[in-house]
């Protein structure tokens, strides 16, 4: 037997947590509406395209550049195909950044509050994270000269639904000297996007996730648009198969099925508006969302804690996040009618 | 113009990327051949047979529900490897292939102040990993293509943190026994961890597969890295896993991302786990392969490495020209000269039909002298 020695391991490894997803209980007749998963299936195409791969394409490796489902990403955006990465979920397009373009001790910026997982994927790198704190209304509040190798800029923001004005991000990605990763994995279900900014700017990409708006959470497939050579900085040091067959083709189908993604954006943002006002009704704030959740402050009376773990205790998950920040709000995903009409039912009086 | 090679990392440009089996679409597109399906890829080691018949069924039916997010822990699949391995859940790391595994190896152990240990022509995945955390990479010469453990334990300096030792190796096809472990892994120090990649270790008769897990339940610096791309026939779905002492399981876990592993795989793997039959089947489609394979290049008086993988390295002159000459016939193989075998090519057995296809084309390229060999 020999004793673990902690002097092996890399110095910034062995302070590391990782990430703490939303729960995925298995609890039967659970709503959750904790991980902003979208309710309604994929494409037709989809579970065709599944169906098709699985038997003739499992066995073979797959693509290694993805290179039918980046050409259809390229003609969507009307970007050349060399401006598309194509990824193993948009968190692998996070990850590859902190190391494509951040060097040992050099910094990673994001807003606070903002996705918990940059922060994480910081760490995991021998590089400081600088957040920028937003204003008390989750405003933008980026300071004059504020410098960092890598930022991490959400729009729409998570977990607070709210996208920044578009002049304060283009104005910020033309004087910000690193690299700008505007994370839009929520961008189908707001106005506007940034989607433009990939190719006006050299220095910021813009990455989709497939997960929310086309219904593909569980095969992990997403992507990032941008200058040709930050692109083929990511190719350089990505895993040699990092997106398997099975999501390349299942994500190539959804992508071709606009229709079918809009027609489920468009279901989710009614019922979004609806249940915004019915907390508004009860005295909830609810922020103004661009995203297929909302972020709601209990009234007076009622903590965000104690409103999260009432509607546990009534079978509906939703995702409360500790903290100075975030700690009196809550976060729902918009789920069915159905489950939405449950959620308001269980709420506490 | 722009700053882009300015904001870049500086070391990022010098890199090399890993050049995989070329996908059959692109030599069809390539050659003008035409219809792919006339096309036989041996160039990856993939499973013949496909998938086992219960992980496509697991996936047709797992296909409904692929919106909802996957297991993060994989729960499931750990739960499964751990009880028909014997070792604990948590002695059970899943990674989105073996490959993304030696990178996050590489993530925990791995600067420029370390180095690492390989077998001058073992798996070339190792060096190009070392390459992306710019560590030293010590090649220790092999003895008749088999790793030689003994010179690789000599090679081991304080700054080496991990060995890899690729059982079966790859492009050889050839392995090191339980007795040589044995003894390699008493000579290896405390600062330096051993990754045993067993990619291709299922092909073997459980009577010839080294227990290696006994190091892993003795708590030794280890990690055991294992696969579904091959003998369970999903390179597709892209999964895999190590078996390694707790601690080291967490370290990996610290450094990996929350889904790493899509749902798909998931179930597939699961279902594909239990399927000993098809393991059984693809054992005997690959002994019988390699046995008509090389009975077939005895009689062409080609020398070959005696694989017990499936794959095996053949000695056919310019590795090069005679693969770029069996793709004009439709059969693609893999060069083997950046595993400084300039002079072989490297063969996937495939099913008896492709063996055959790939023996004729073989043969019409050596006779012709199409080559200049």
């Amino acid at each position: 037997m020999s004793t673990p020695r902690d002097d092996l391991i890399c110095r910034h490894v062995r302070s590391l947590h990782g990430y703490v997803p939303g729960e995925q209980p298995r609890i039967p007749g659970l709503i959750k509406l904790n991980t902003n998963e979208n309710p309604y299936p994929p494409s037709p195409a989809v579970l065709r395209a599944i169906a098709g791969t699985v038997e003739a394409q499992a066995r073979l490796y797959p693509d290694p550049v993805s290179l039918a489902l980046r050409t259809r990403i390229a003609a969507l955006h009307g970007v050349s195909v060399d401006q598309v990465f194509a990824a193993n979920g948009s968190d692998e397009v996070l990850a590859l950044c902190t190391r494509a373009f951040v060097e040992d001790q050099g910094v990673i910026g994001c807003f606070d509050p903002s996705y918990s997982l940059y922060p994480i994927l910081a760490g995991i790198r021998p590089a400081r994270v600088e957040t920028v704190p937003l204003t008390a209304d989750y405003g933008w509040n980026m300071p004059e000269g504020y410098r960092a190798a890598l930022f991490y800029l959400t729009n729409p923001n998570a977990p607070t639904s709210l996208q920044f004005p578009k002049e304060k991000i283009r104005a910020f990605c033309a004087a910000f000297p690193g690299v700008v990763l505007i994370d839009e994995a929520y961008a189908d279900f707001a106005p506007w996007n940034c989607m433009d900014l990939a190719s006006a700017f050299p220095n910021v990409l813009v990455s989709r996730s497939l997960s929310k708006s086309y219904s593909l959470a569980g095969l992990r497939a997403g992507y990032v648009v941008g200058a040709k050579p930050l692109i083929d900085a990511l190719f350089t040091i990505k895993d040699s198969y990092n997106v398997n067959a099975v999501t390349q083709a299942a994500a190539l189908a959804a992508i071709d099925d606009q229709a079918h993604m809009k027609a489920n954006c468009a279901r989710i943002i009614a019922t979004r508006e609806r249940i915004a006002t019915a907390l508004r009704q009860r005295g909830y704030t609810v922020y103004a969302s661009a995203t297929n959740f909302l972020w709601a402050r209990p009234p007076a009376g009622h903590a965000a804690d104690a409103v999260f773990r009432h509607l546990r205790e009534h079978k509906v998950l939703i995702r409360y996040f500790p903290g100075e920040k975030t700690g009196d709000c809550i976060r729902v995903t918009i789920g069915t009618d159905e489950q939405m009409d449950a959620f308001l039912a269980a709420l506490p009086a | 113009m722009n700053q882009l090679n300015q904001i870049a990392k500086t070391w990022v440009g010098g890199l090399g990327m890993y050049q995989p089996g070329k996908p059959i679409e692109e030599v069809a597109r390539e050659l003008g051949l035409g219809d792919p399906a006339g096309i036989i890829k041996l160039a990856s080691n993939e499973n013949a047979l496909g998938p086992s018949p219960h992980a496509i069924e697991a996936m047709r039916a797992a296909a409904g529900a692929m919106h909802i997010y996957p297991d993060g822990d994989n729960f499931q699949l750990r739960q499964a490897l751990a009880a028909k391995l014997h070792v604990g859940a948590n002695q059970v790391f899943v990674g989105h292939g073996s490959n993304e595994i030696i990178q996050l190896l590489g993530h925990v152990f791995l600067d420029e102040t370390t180095n690492i240990v390989v077998s001058e022509h073992a798996f070339i995945v190792y060096q190009l990993v070392a390459a992306l955390y710019r560590t030293p990479v010590i090649h220790v010469p092999m003895r008749d293509f088999r790793h030689d453990l003994s010179a690789m334990a000599k090679a081991i300096t304080p700054q080496t943190r991990l060995v890899f030792i690729a059982n079966p190796n790859n492009p050889t096809g050839t392995m090191v026994d339980g007795r040589e472990l044995d003894a390699f892994m008493k000579d290896v120090p405390a600062h330096t961890a051993v990754v045993l990649d067993e990619a291709y270790i299922e092909l073997l008769p459980p009577e010839r597969q080294p227990d290696t897990l006994r190091y892993v339940r003795e708590n030794r610096n280890v990690f055991v890295l294992r696969t579904f791309s091959k003998t369970y026939g999903l390179a597709g779905l892209r999964i895999g896993y190590a078996l390694a002492p707790a601690e080291g399981v967490n370290l990996l876990h610290r450094v990996r991302q929350p889904f790493n592993i899509n749902a798909m795989a998931q179930a597939a793997a699961l279902a594909a786990l239990a399927d000993d039959e098809f393991v059984e089947q693809t054992r005997t489609i690959i002994a019988d392969g390699l046995r008509e394979v090389c009975a077939a290049l005895d009689v062409m008086g080609l020398t070959y490495v005696p694989s017990v993988a499936n794959f095996i390295l053949v000695k056919v002159g310019n590795g090069r020209k005679v693969f770029e000459a069996l793709q004009r016939r439709k059969v693609i193989a893999r060069p083997v000269d950046v595993y400084q075998l300039p002079e072989y090519i490297r063969i996937t057995i495939g099913t008896p039909e492709e063996n055959r296809a790939m023996l004729a084309a073989l043969r019409a390229v050596m006779a012709g002298r199409e080559c200049g060999v």
